[in-house]
């Protein structure tokens, strides 16, 4: 029995496929089309490519100028197709207001893979964000894990946890190498700005305040409800920490990573870097947003040595509700 | 390695080092603000060997305390014992415009 294929790439151009063709290449069953002249016509011709998609890969290319006419076909002829713009990690981020203003949930900043790296293909970030919204939202860590790998959680209480917690996740992390070690440092950083930022910087009153300080001890509120999730397949550290404000906004997330990729000079001294450290020490950033229900950082750290990190990561962010 | 934050400064000739053991996060902010105050310089060694976790709010507390020795003319200020991680932390943020790295 043959299946049909239920992912649409749409690419500006020669120069678009030549970017994606590597992560493209690592999901199974997409079909990716070129549209070099975005009139109606060629993108009705585009989108009939798959008749049934599911999700519709769409270049940033396309915006800001030709988005209006590309995403009105696509919504005629895929009403039920999930729109996941991508844009590559080493160009200026999209613009995230238009793109929330026209409906699109997803943005998938995806980082350079080598074409000679079996390995990172495999677990591409593009093919993990996919999979991370095809799967059962609750079994999203699994995503990056091998089957099988049992994920366990904790239901925070008190600020008081954190360390404990933390000294959990880094003894799940076996193994005496420089790698193994560099990932323990790397997810105790991690855990720590996540509960850091669910504790103190997602709480927010009315107006937008935030509702208690950094370092100051306190109890979850009734009603507050913060998970953390970890687990580890041997090779792959997933954590996942969701809160119940859906404070963060997709701007200000994406602000504050390209504020902060191209500083050149000193950073604020008042704090605030919490989430910028978490991108730049993570290998696959995944943030979803209910807004004023829940948010959710989730991601994974991989064995690796610190020169292979990334310059310029990739993150993936979803809006599950009108954010613009 | 101990997670609770404490510093000791020993005068070494000319030289001020500071141990900085434990975890630098939100819980050490009453003693590095006081930092400042117990350096006399003209040489201040910050030796990070006995440090184990610095997370944002640490950082912030460490480029105050910099950016205040910085205003201080005629204070070199060197840093060692770094581990990979923590090396890396104040490439990205910054802490490296402030103070040198020993070899």
């Amino acid at each position: 029995m043959t299946t049909n294929p239920t992912i649409l790439a749409l690419l500006r151009d020669e120069a678009d496929l030549n970017i994606w063709q590597n992560d493209l290449a690592a999901i199974p069953g997409i079909v990716t089309v070129v549209i070099s002249d975005p009139s109606p016509p060629s993108v009705q011709r585009a989108c009939a490519a798959v008749p049934m998609s599911r999700f519709i890969l769409l270049s940033g290319r396309f915006y800001p100028a030709e988005a209006p006419v590309v995403l009105e076909v696509i919504r005629k002829l895929h009403p039920a197709a999930e729109i996941l713009l991508v844009s590559p990690a080493a160009a200026p981020f999209p613009a995230v207001s238009p793109i929330l203003k026209d409906g699109i949930r997803n943005l998938i900043v995806v980082p350079a893979l080598s074409p000679s790296d079996e390995e990172r293909r495999r677990k591409s970030p593009l093919s993990i964000a996919i999979s991370s919204l095809a799967d059962d939202a609750r079994e999203r860590i699994s995503t990056c894990l091998r089957p099988g790998t049992v994920a366990r959680e904790f239901l925070l209480e008190s600020s008081d946890q954190k360390e404990t917690l933390i000294a959990h996740l880094v003894e799940a992390v076996g193994g005496s190498t420089a790698e193994a070690e560099f990932l323990r440092q790397r997810a105790a950083l991690i855990a720590d700005e996540m509960i850091e930022n669910a504790l103190y910087g997602a709480p927010r009153d009315q107006r937008g305040s935030q509702l208690f300080r950094k370092g100051e001890p306190r109890t979850i509120l009734p009603g507050e409800r913060i998970m953390f999730r970890f687990g580890f397949d041997g090779e792959n550290l997933a954590m996942e920490l969701a809160d119940g404000w859906g404070s963060l906004h997709p701007v200000e997330v994406v602000d504050h990573f390209s504020r902060n990729r191209e500083r050149e000079g000193l950073p604020p001294t008042e704090g605030g870097l919490g989430l910028f450290l978490i991108w730049r020490f993570i290998d696959h950033l995944h943030i979803s947003i209910s807004p004023g229900r829940e948010t959710v950082v989730s991601g994974h750290v991989r064995l690796r040595t610190p020169e292979d990190l990334s310059d310029a990561p990739g993150f993936h962010i979803t809006t599950w509700r009108a954010c613009a | 390695m101990e997670t609770d934050f404490r510093v000791e400064v020993v005068r070494d000739g000319i030289a001020d080092v500071i141990y900085f053991c434990g975890t630098i996060d939100a819980k050490a902010e009453q003693i590095m603000n006081g930092l400042s105050g117990q350096v006399r310089g003209p040489d201040v060694r910050c030796d990070f060997s006995g440090t184990g976790r610095i997370n944002s709010m640490g950082i912030a507390f460490l480029l105050r305390f910099l950016k205040s020795l910085r205003d201080r003319k005629n204070v070199r200020v060197s840093l060692c014992g770094l581990n990979q991680m923590n090396a890396m932390l104040f490439k990205m943020t910054g802490i490296y415009l402030l103070a040198t790295p020993e070899q």
